[in-house]
């Protein structure tokens, strides 16, 4: 009986160094969504880089415009601001890409005996990119963000980990693609495909 | 078998090693696992290895015609024949293994360990492991100097680097640079020391001599590595979030050009011509190849997801 907890004890301990690896990395999801509209259709909801009203989670977006360099604040619904600058925009490969540039913070947790702010996103150095695809007279949207976990030592505390920050991108793309496509295609039952890698 | 299908399988087998003796670039596809091997002559994929654990660094020994493949999540390094891409062994290394070098004799390999803050040193006859030295936090790139005595560490969360005597394999110095210094590179006469800092968006230039800071140049955002090329005359910088590859001249210390290549580029090694410099794009999963005469693009190499290709990445 000993023998067996020591070496289940061992495997644990080696499984948590294995995954634990290398500092934070940075991770890249994918969300997908096939949308039963013309591609052109679906670009014209979301082409406007200060008009997030087709995501639910956003309460309403200061600034805008498509130039490169635009800046937008978003607002969510629990308070929260986001800030993200507009890498590029292309209306003919209908996409866009930008980054979050500033976050404001839910509060504070005390970890490894600092106080550590917890970003209304758990995420550090976001950056994302929306592109509308036609696929057949459907439209594919897809949505790719790269980021890494929120705090950037070793040893996360649960609300800054890998597992915290796919958790709350899964949500923004999805709750978002998800709402576009009811939007765009009522009766359809479309549905977001994800895939993490990191 | 009769004498005419030997002859064939003879001059088949001598052309196969005369075009595996060619410049060949390794790129490490993190996401992948997978290795894709480029042949610079044909500008192509000729072969793509599996290498588990989350293959990031890169290392070429000619010596010994081996490439050694760091791999973060798979608990040492990988090495693989260079002439036939198959992977030999793997030799175990605590911690995480990230930056990977060898010495110029190609008798020592040196693996930088991201959490035990040390370099573990291996000899590339046996693989037995001669000594480990404790660096700062976090030790990522490494470069050895062309005389063979300095091995060169970015200590990373340390802002500095350490020189390491490779007689006594000591540290003889330790030297702050900028914010994070991530992938490095030493001229070719040994004088200069380049740092990427990832968190300053700037790179260091150092007097190897006494170690001192000769300039802080400004660069794009989130800079990963460097490389010279045109006879030391140039550096290339990649700039991880602008997508762009900075061209620095290093007489004047002018950026010259910011040159547009994929999408989060990361690991730049220049081949041994001097003037083509391979980009390897983590979210375009493809290298670019920039022609240091005109400062422009002028391949795209499809790879592999997530391609890394952290070190000095192109065989003679």
């Amino acid at each position: 009986m000993k023998k067996t907890s020591l070496l289940i004890s061992a495997a644990l301990l080696m499984f948590t160094g294995v995954v634990n690896a290398h500092g934070p990395v940075r991770a890249k999801m994918t969300a997908t969504i096939t949308i039963d509209a013309p591609a052109a259709k679906v670009w014209d909801v979301i082409k406007d880089y200060g008009d997030m009203s087709w995501h639910p989670s956003i309460k309403s977006v200061k600034g805008g415009g498509n130039d490169k360099g635009a800046v937008r604040t978003l607002t969510l619904g629990n308070g929260g601001t986001i800030t993200e600058e507009l890498k590029s925009h292309d209306d003919s490969k209908m996409a866009y890409k930008y980054k979050i540039t500033d976050m404001s913070s839910t509060g504070t947790i005390k970890h490894a005996g600092q106080d550590e702010e917890i970003p209304v996103l758990p995420v550090g150095n976001y950056a994302a990119e929306i592109a509308v695809e036609d696929k057949g007279g459907k439209a594919e949207v897809e949505w790719v963000a790269t980021y890494y976990r929120a705090y950037v030592n070793n040893n996360p505390p649960a609300e800054l980990n890998e597992e915290a920050a796919d958790k709350a991108v899964t949500a923004v793309l999805t709750t978002g693609l998800e709402a576009l496509a009811k939007k765009v295609a009522p009766s359809g039952k479309a549905e977001v495909k994800i895939d993490i890698k990191r | 078998m009769s004498k005419p299908s030997i002859v064939v399988i003879a001059f088949l087998t001598a052309l196969a090693t005369m075009a595996n003796a060619r410049p060949h670039a390794f790129i490490t596809n993190q996401l992948d696992n997978t290795v894709s091997v480029i042949d610079t002559d044909r500008q192509q994929v000729v072969d793509t290895v599996r290498v588990m654990g989350k293959p990031a660094g890169v290392a070429v020994n000619p010596a010994k015609n081996h490439i050694y493949i760091s791999t973060p999540e798979g608990g040492g390094f990988a090495v693989m024949d260079s002439g036939t891409f198959k992977v030999l062994r793997t030799v175990r290394v605590g911690g995480a293994s990230l930056g990977i070098a060898v010495d110029k004799a190609g008798e020592q390999v040196f693996v930088a360990d991201w959490y035990e803050h040390s370099i573990t040193v291996f000899d590339t006859q046996t693989f037995a492991q001669i000594a480990v030295i404790s660096v700062g936090k976090s030790p990522s790139g490494m470069t050895v100097s062309p005389d063979n005595k300095w091995l060169y560490v970015a200590n990373r969360v340390d802002d500095s680097i350490s020189q390491i005597d490779l007689k006594k394999l000591s540290i003889r110095n330790t030297t702050k640079v900028g914010a994070h210094p991530f992938g490095i590179a030493v001229d070719s006469k040994g004088k200069r020391l380049y740092t990427a800092n990832v968190e300053s968006d700037d790179v260091t230039v150092l007097d190897t001599r006494r170690m001192k800071k000769v300039a802080t140049l400004k660069v794009g955002a989130r800079p990963y590595a460097v490389t010279l090329a045109m006879n030391d005359s140039l550096l290339f910088v990649t700039n991880q979030d602008d997508g762009t590859v900075s061209a620095i001249d290093t007489a004047s210390l002018k950026t010259l050009a910011v040159i547009e290549v994929g999408d989060k580029p990361e690991g730049i090694s220049t081949h041994p011509d001097g003037r083509f410099v391979y980009v390897a794009n983590w979210f375009d999963n493809n290298v670019s190849v920039i022609d240091a005469k005109t400062l422009e693009w002028v391949y795209t190499i499809n790879t592999g997801e997530g391609s890394r290709a952290f070190g000095e990445f192109i065989s003679p």
